[in-house]
C-alpha cells in the first residue's frame, strides 16, 4: 500500500493507494507515529484509492483514531468506494468516523466546527 | 463438483497473495458454469475474498514466528447447489473461534476478523481435525447473482 502524504489548510492528509490489510498496517502505523511526533492533531485519511480494506486495516484506523482524539484531535475519513463502504458499515465504524465524498470536504469540515 | 488446493508458508505478505489467488480461482470457476458477471457477481467474490482474508491472517497471527505447518486452502464448487466451500486450515494450537460480537461501543482495536467471516458467508463453522484448526465457509450464489 503507498501513502502520499499532504498539507491541506493546515490539515494533514493521508491519501493511501492499494490493498489496506494486515500486511500494510505497520507501514501506516510507522507514518501516523512520525505524524503524531511531529505534533499534528487533526488529519483525513482518503480511502479513495483503496479497493481492500481488512479488520486490520480497520483495527489501525481506530487505534490513530484513538491516539488523536487523546490530544483532542480527529481523523476523518473521505472517498470510500461501495466496497470499503460496506465493510466500515458491517463493523460500525461509519458511526465512529465523520465521512466525506472527498479529501476536500473533509478538509474544510475542520474550518466550519 | 470441483476441487482445488492451495498452500502458503505462514506470512502477512504470502497470505495476501493467496486472498488473491483463491478470488480469482472464484471468479474462473463461475466462469466454466457460465455466470454473468454483474455489480452483485462482484459483491459475492469481494465477501469471499474479504472472508478468505481474514481467515489466512488469522492462521498467520495464531502461530509461531518461526517453523509453522503450511496454510492450506480448498476451494470446492458444488456446480449442483451453486454453492462455493472455502476452507483454510493451519497447524497451530487450537484457538477460540469466537461467536461473540465485538463491543463496538468499546471501540476495539481488533476483534473484527472472526465477525467479518460470520457476517459475509452464509455458514461458518470451525472443526479441529487431526491436529489442525480448520475454518470452513459456504457461500451460495443466490438466483439474483446469476
Amino acid at each position: 500500500m503507498k501513502i502520499r502524504i499532504e498539507e491541506m489548510n493546515g490539515i494533514r492528509t493521508l491519501a493511501l493507494a492499494g490493498r489496506f490489510d494486515a500486511s500494510a498496517t505497520g507501514g501506516f502505523k510507522d507514518t501516523f507515529k512520525g505524524l503524531l511526533q511531529e505534533g499534528s492533531a487533526n488529519y483525513v485519511v482518503d480511502l479513495q484509492k483503496v479497493d481492500y480494506i481488512d479488520s486490520g486495516g480497520l483495527g489501525s484506523l481506530v487505534s490513530a483514531l484513538r491516539q488523536t482524539r487523546s490530544v483532542d484531535g480527529d481523523i476523518r475519513i473521505s472517498g470510500l468506494s461501495g466496497k470499503v463502504r460496506s465493510v466500515f458499515e458491517l463493523t460500525r465504524l461509519h458511526r465512529i468516523f465523520e465521512i466525506f465524498d472527498d479529501e476536500l470536504q473533509a478538509v474544510k469540515s475542520y474550518r466550519t466546527n | 463438483m470441483r476441487i482445488l488446493e492451495l498452500s502458503f508458508i505462514p506470512t502477512l505478505d504470502n497470505a495476501q497473495s493467496a486472498t488473491i489467488a483463491v478470488r480469482q480461482i472464484v471468479e474462473t470457476l463461475m466462469k466454466t458454469v457460465k455466470v454473468a458477471g454483474s455489480e452483485r457477481m462482484d459483491k459475492f467474490l469481494s465477501e469471499i475474498e474479504l472472508a478468505t482474508g481474514e481467515a489466512c491472517v488469522n492462521s498467520v497471527k495464531h502461530g509461531p514466528e518461526q517453523g509453522m505447518d503450511k496454510i492450506q486452502i480448498s476451494v470446492v464448487f458444488k456446480e449442483k447447489y451453486s454453492n462455493f466451500i472455502v476452507t483454510v486450515s493451519d497447524g497451530n494450537e487450537r484457538y477460540e473461534f469466537s461467536d461473540r460480537e465485538p463491543d463496538f461501543d468499546a471501540l476495539p482495536e481488533s476483534g473484527y476478523g472472526i465477525y467479518i467471516i460470520r457476517n459475509l458467508m452464509d455458514k461458518v463453522s470451525y472443526q479441529r481435525e487431526k491436529g489442525r484448526n480448520l475454518v470452513i465457509m459456504e457461500k451460495e450464489i443466490k438466483q439474483g447473482e446469476q
